[in-house]
């Protein structure tokens, strides 16, 4: 029998509510005491800039991170960078905001797999096994950008396997993932690994203290896989997890719109060693091989059918990754840049003094405090689907 | 004497943070159809009320604000896009794992979207909010009939795209 119209609101209403009941409300918002207007803010940014640019042309250029103090990560900026971009926000951001999100993949543990003595450890075999904690009664679906072959059984339990389409950031990864318990969700995948090989390395996961792990290769997969790399939620969430530095650029600088089609760039400093790196690396699936500065970096390219900001236009996304000094990652990703842009924003980045930082970002929240909601007070219309306005 | 109509008891910012978050999400995920852009969304109505909080605290409802700003900003191309673009600066393009909290029944919710924005609201409000009529109406600072017309326009519509019976 069919649903009538109210049966079916009312189920897709409690539906609704449900799914987003499961979501752990972040910390309230908690901006500063209201500033200036935009364009004071936007002089204030720009004087800044200027002013960090004359203290970084000052000091050395030897990467040496000399902002950095005790259990702080170094503050980074680009003195000149590339294809008009100009400096637009620089903020903090704790590594994890909430050690219960759903959407952070920091807020996971991730151990990735591949041949220990290669040079490119993922360039014949990989994979990655990751685990993290969901609320109870989380429903599991597809990706909203990926494909799946739809429900399995692994290791007894309800789960999901399939390929990523093309119009995800993960084109072409093949992935099983289950919930080991309620509250427990284990995702296995690989650029390299069959259905097959993947759903005998799913079974033969030892899961111990929540996190999944590979002890061997299990028979009937190719090896070598070997642990090259790992991720610990416990480094990025929680007490005495360090802030990320970041700042963001887009052309001429000033707020970004958001707009599909322009170009951006972001730079994370984030904290990490080898196995930390090994594994942005895999996460940022194939790419190529680089040097910044002398040092080993990762450049990979996600060509995405449609614009992240929106819009129905296919996107070059680029991602970089690189260890900066002991300890410390540097992460870019950009929207519509060339590799050579990439590179050069790499190569530009230089230590800002933690009070020019802290300027920055003071002027940053100027900029988003300057949002009147009066403005949005304005009813979006009366015209209905017939093009008949409606009186009262 | 009878005693005058009192005040609800008025609430702290953060209370009314941890009694309407969920609520907001509910009606900016339904009618963005995104769920970083409704994050995003809700954060910014919360923030625009805590700059505001002096004045919006004296209100009869602060919900009913926050209702207000999230529906127009949810039914707004410009903001959603603004939100999806800051939700995605924030994210850095971390790739997340398939969804375990994807909306059920995504038909209904895109035939929701496809509404004109005023019967988008209406129906966000009214099924998925609860709120009857006459708070629908105070919410959009618009009359009692004006909608009942919206909703009556929208359940045709959505009976039609949905290809299913409209009650009485």
């Amino acid at each position: 029998m069919t649903p009538t119209l109210d049966d079916r609101l009312a189920a897709g209403a409690a539906g609704l509510r449900r799914t987003v009941g499961a979501v752990p409300p972040p910390a309230p918002p908690r901006p500063p005491s209201p500033g200036p207007r935009v364009l004071a803010a936007l002089v204030l940014v720009a004087a800044l800039v200027a002013g960090a640019a004359v203290a970084l042309r000052s000091g050395g250029d030897d990467g040496s991170d000399v902002a950095m103090s005790s259990g702080e990560l170094p503050t980074l900026v680009s003195t000149d960078p590339p294809a008009g971009l100009a400096l637009s926000m620089a903020y903090d951001q704790e590594t994890v905001e909430d050690a219960d999100s759903p959407f952070d993949t920091l807020a996971a543990d991730m151990v990735v797999y591949g041949d220990a003595d290669a040079d490119d450890p993922f360039a014949e075999r990989d994979l990655e096994v990751r685990t993290r904690t969901i609320p109870p009664g989380g429903e599991m679906t597809g990706d909203e950008d990926g494909t799946t072959s739809g429900p399995v059984t692994v290791r007894g339990r309800p789960g999901l396997g399939g390929v990523y389409g093309d119009a995800s950031t993960e084109a072409g990864l093949r992935f099983l993932q289950w919930t080991e318990s309620d509250t427990l969700l284990v995702r296995v995948a690989s650029y390299s690994l069959s259905e097959d090989e993947l759903a005998a390395v799913a079974a033969a996961l030892v899961v111990d203290d929540g996190v999944a792990r590979l002890a061997e290769a299990p028979a009937g997969v190719a090896g070598p896989l070997d642990e090259v790399g790992s991720r610990h939620r416990d480094d990025y969430a929680g007490p005495g997890a360090p802030r990320e530095h970041i700042a963001y650029y887009v052309p001429g600088g000033g707020e970004p719109t958001g707009e599909p089609g322009t170009a951006s760039a972001m730079t994370t400093v984030l904290p990490g060693g080898e196995a930390e790196l090994a594994a942005l690396r895999w996460e940022l699936g194939p790419g190529e091989a680089v040097e910044v500065d002398g040092r080993d970096g990762w450049l990979a390219t996600d060509r995405l059918a449609a614009d992240p900001a929106g819009g129905d236009d296919p996107a070059v996304v680029m991602s970089l990754v690189w260890a900066r000094s002991e300890g410390v990652l540097v992460r870019i990703d950009t929207a519509h840049l060339a590799a050579d842009e990439v590179l050069a924003l790499a190569e530009s980045l230089d230590v800002v003094p933690a009070d020019e930082w802290a300027g920055l970002v003071a002027a940053n929240e100027l900029l988003a405090v300057d949002d009147d909601p009066a403005d949005e007070l304005t009813p979006v219309g009366e015209t209905t689907v017939d093009g008949v306005t409606l009186d009262d | 004497m009878a005693d005058a109509p009192r005040r609800p008891p008025e609430l702290g910012f953060d209370a009314l943070y941890r009694r309407d978050f969920h609520a907001l999400m509910a009606l900016a995920y339904g009618l963005s159809g995104s769920r970083q852009a409704a994050e995003e969304l809700v954060q910014e109505a919360f923030l625009a009320a805590y700059r505001r909080w002096d004045d919006i605290r004296a209100y009869d409802d602060p919900g009913a604000w926050l209702r207000r700003v999230v529906v127009n900003r949810s039914v707004s191309g410009i903001r959603r896009r603004m939100a999806e673009g800051r939700a995605l600066v924030r994210l850095g393009h971390r790739r997340t794992l398939p969804d375990v909290l994807a909306p059920p029944d995504e038909e209904l919710w895109r035939a929701v979207r496809a509404l004109p924005g005023r019967q988008a609201q209406v129906v966000a409000l009214h099924y998925l909010d609860d709120r009857p009529v006459a708070e629908v109406a105070a919410i959009l600072g618009c009359a009692e009939g004006t909608v009942k017309s919206h909703l009556s326009r929208a359940r045709t519509a959505l009976a039609a795209a949905l290809a299913t019976e409209e009650d009485a």
